[in-house]
């Protein structure tokens, strides 16, 4: 059986942050025509997904909305009807119940206890799974080298500082660039899965 | 060239990661083709000072190159180097603004910063820099020196070309977006 992919879908500056020093995503540019094609890229393999808890809180709160919202429009309607009934999983150390429909919650209270349920859901069967954040959960799962494809919007954006994506990585890691898009918006969409060593 | 979280080196200088092929050799020397005066921090400079004079190749790009980083006129902004031993080599000797200011009037050319964080962030600061050409290399380093850490404020960018290497290098051509300027 293949095992599953984790692939990592954010924004990033160009300078390798996924927030701003006060985790702010006010820098993101908003283009129709990148969402449509890179969500539409991501839904063809991709059909659950991984979220910590900040993001399940938020998602949770504004998707179901955004699914019953008659001025919403078209491509996010159907976006968040994916979102709704696809199959959720939350890891969080706190959260004692996640009531969103389709959500599992899994109890990780540590790096090990993350490599092990990470590693039981990619050896379920199923397609891709997609991970849009948070931020926390990104660096982490990256440094434990858990994400098998890292799905980048580079935005055209020189922050500084702020929130790397590849916090406390022990050690170089090589990639390989297997698709790149970019965008009259400026943006630079970047697939990178890791290199074999 | 910068990895994919943002370092220009590694923590101890190092660039052994920087992708260069033959393909990024044809992208170098476009580069210098155009270029009219190079600019570096001393850094930078004594890393290029101890390896072009010498270097020996029989590759048609690399030699084009080499020719182009001994010949072209250069200026080292600097504050502890006294001397520069590299051909057609300058230390400037007005501070940053004044000396861009005087290039910027008497070259045709362009002038082009290669490497020089320490450089490239003050010049950021002052709003002097025209274009950035970042490439970004598929590797993640995990530390090492950035070039914009001293930003004051975020730098919006606006993207005016690109190019995908096969070694997965992307380079990404960008002018800042001047404030009060039209889009």
């Amino acid at each position: 059986m293949k095992t599953r992919k984790l692939i990592l879908f954010m924004i990033i500056s160009a300078d390798g942050f996924i927030g701003s020093a006060n985790g702010q995503l006010d820098w993101e540019m908003r283009d129709e025509e990148e969402s449509k094609l890179l969500i539409r890229d991501l839904l063809t393999t991709a059909d659950s997904m991984l979220l910590g808890r900040v993001l399940y809180q938020g998602f949770a709160q504004a998707w179901p909305a955004m699914a019953s919202n008659p001025k919403s429009p078209k491509s996010l309607v159907k976006f968040a009807k994916w979102i709704e009934r696809s199959p959720k999983f939350v890891f969080s150390k706190t959260l004692k119940k996640a009531d969103w429909k389709n959500t599992k919650l899994i109890a990780a209270k540590n790096d090990k206890d993350i490599i092990t349920e990470v590693n039981l859901l990619k050896h379920t069967s199923g397609g891709d799974i997609v991970m849009f954040g948070g931020v926390r959960i990104a660096q982490t799962l990256s440094r434990l080298g858990l994400i098998d494809e890292y799905r980048l919007k580079m935005q055209p954006v020189i922050l500084g500082k702020g929130l790397p994506l590849f916090k406390d990585q022990k050690g170089r890691m090589d990639l390989k660039l297997v698709r790149s898009r970019v965008f009259s918006s400026g943006v630079a969409a970047l697939y990178y899965q890791k290199a074999k060593s | 060239m910068m990895s994919l979280d943002g370092y220009i080196c590694g923590p101890n200088g190092e660039l052994d990661w920087h992708h260069v092929d033959n393909e990024f050799n044809e992208y170098a020397k476009e580069l210098l083709a155009d270029a009219g005066t190079l600019l570096f921090g001393r850094i930078t400079y004594q890393l290029m000072a101890s390896y072009w004079p010498t270097s020996t190749t029989s590759d048609p790009n690399v030699s084009y190159i080499s020719e182009r980083m001994n010949h072209l006129p250069k200026v080292i902004f600097t504050r502890t180097l006294t001397r520069a031993d590299w051909k057609n080599t300058k230390i400037a000797k007005v501070e940053l603004k004044a000396e861009i200011a005087k290039l910027k009037k008497t070259q045709g050319k362009d002038i082009v910063i290669l490497g020089s964080g320490t450089i490239v962030s003050a010049l950021t600061q002052l709003g002097l820099i025209d274009e950035y050409r970042i490439l970004v290399n598929p590797v993640v380093l995990g530390s090492g020196k950035s070039m914009f850490k001293n930003l004051k404020e975020r730098l919006n960018l606006k993207l005016v070309r690109s190019k995908v290497f096969d070694s997965g290098l992307v380079a990404l051509y960008y002018k800042p977006e001047r404030k009060g300027v039209k889009k």
